[in-house]
């Protein structure tokens, strides 16, 4: 079964800058049934950031979210992130709180220490892993 | 679905129809051969989107950002945005 995956905008970072587990990762899942998701955040979040940064790369983002044409999911209501509070640090929330309501069967970030795995996964179906550990589930 | 394929003079290989209809493959497209314990694992590649990356890759080591400044920069976007969405 296609599973959904959310993919927090620091994967996309390291995926763009560097070979290896972050763009291996893009690579195994383009290649599957599975379903890229993301957030308005952390899709302006990235937009903004590459045209900051590495402008010259800009063009060949757009180009590359064209073709991996992920989900994007609405920004979720203040009033639904308050329930998921204590998931995790106030600005990711927001990112997470629309990732468990969409109900996604991953959440794969570069920083999972700012997220309370342990209440996340006895209340939600969510799973956060790491990119290296979501490589050897997938 | 399991085929059996032969491996021709010029070490060319046919791929059953059905096998391409079911990979949504067509001519042209790249597969990724890794070798597993004595397998061969064979992986299709949606050619666009690795050539993008390896695209985007090569103006970010030609720039002077390194991957810490991306992320760092990262998160100082993300809690702008937060702030003024939720604000």
């Amino acid at each position: 079964m296609a599973k959904s995956i959310f993919i927090d905008s620091n994967i996309w970072f390291s995926a763009i800058y560097g070979q290896g587990v972050c763009s291996n990762l893009f690579r195994k899942i383009l290649k599957s049934q599975d379903k890229i998701f993301i957030n308005e955040i952390v899709l302006e979040e990235v937009i903004k950031n590459i045209s900051l940064k590495l402008p010259k790369a800009l063009p060949l983002l757009f180009s590359f979210i064209k073709e991996i044409n992920p989900i994007v999911l609405k920004n979720p209501k203040l009033k639904t992130i308050k329930k998921y509070q204590k998931f995790a640090k106030k600005h990711d929330l927001p990112i997470l709180a629309s990732t468990i309501e969409a109900k996604c069967n991953f959440f794969v970030t570069g920083n999972i220490k700012d997220f309370n795995q342990t209440l996340i996964s006895k209340k939600t179906h969510l799973k956060i892993l790491a990119p290296a550990d979501f490589e050897k589930e997938i | 679905m399991s085929t059996v394929v032969t491996i021709r003079d010029r070490r060319q290989i046919t791929f059953p129809k059905e096998l391409m209809k079911e990979l949504k493959l067509q001519s042209g497209d790249k597969l990724f051969f890794k070798k597993q314990k004595g397998n061969i694992n064979i992986e299709p590649i949606k050619k666009g989107s690795i050539d993008l990356l390896t695209k985007m890759r090569q103006i970010a080591k030609k720039s002077n950002i390194s991957l810490s400044d991306l992320q760092k920069e990262g998160k100082r976007i993300r809690k702008e945005l937060v702030e003024d969405y939720y604000s």
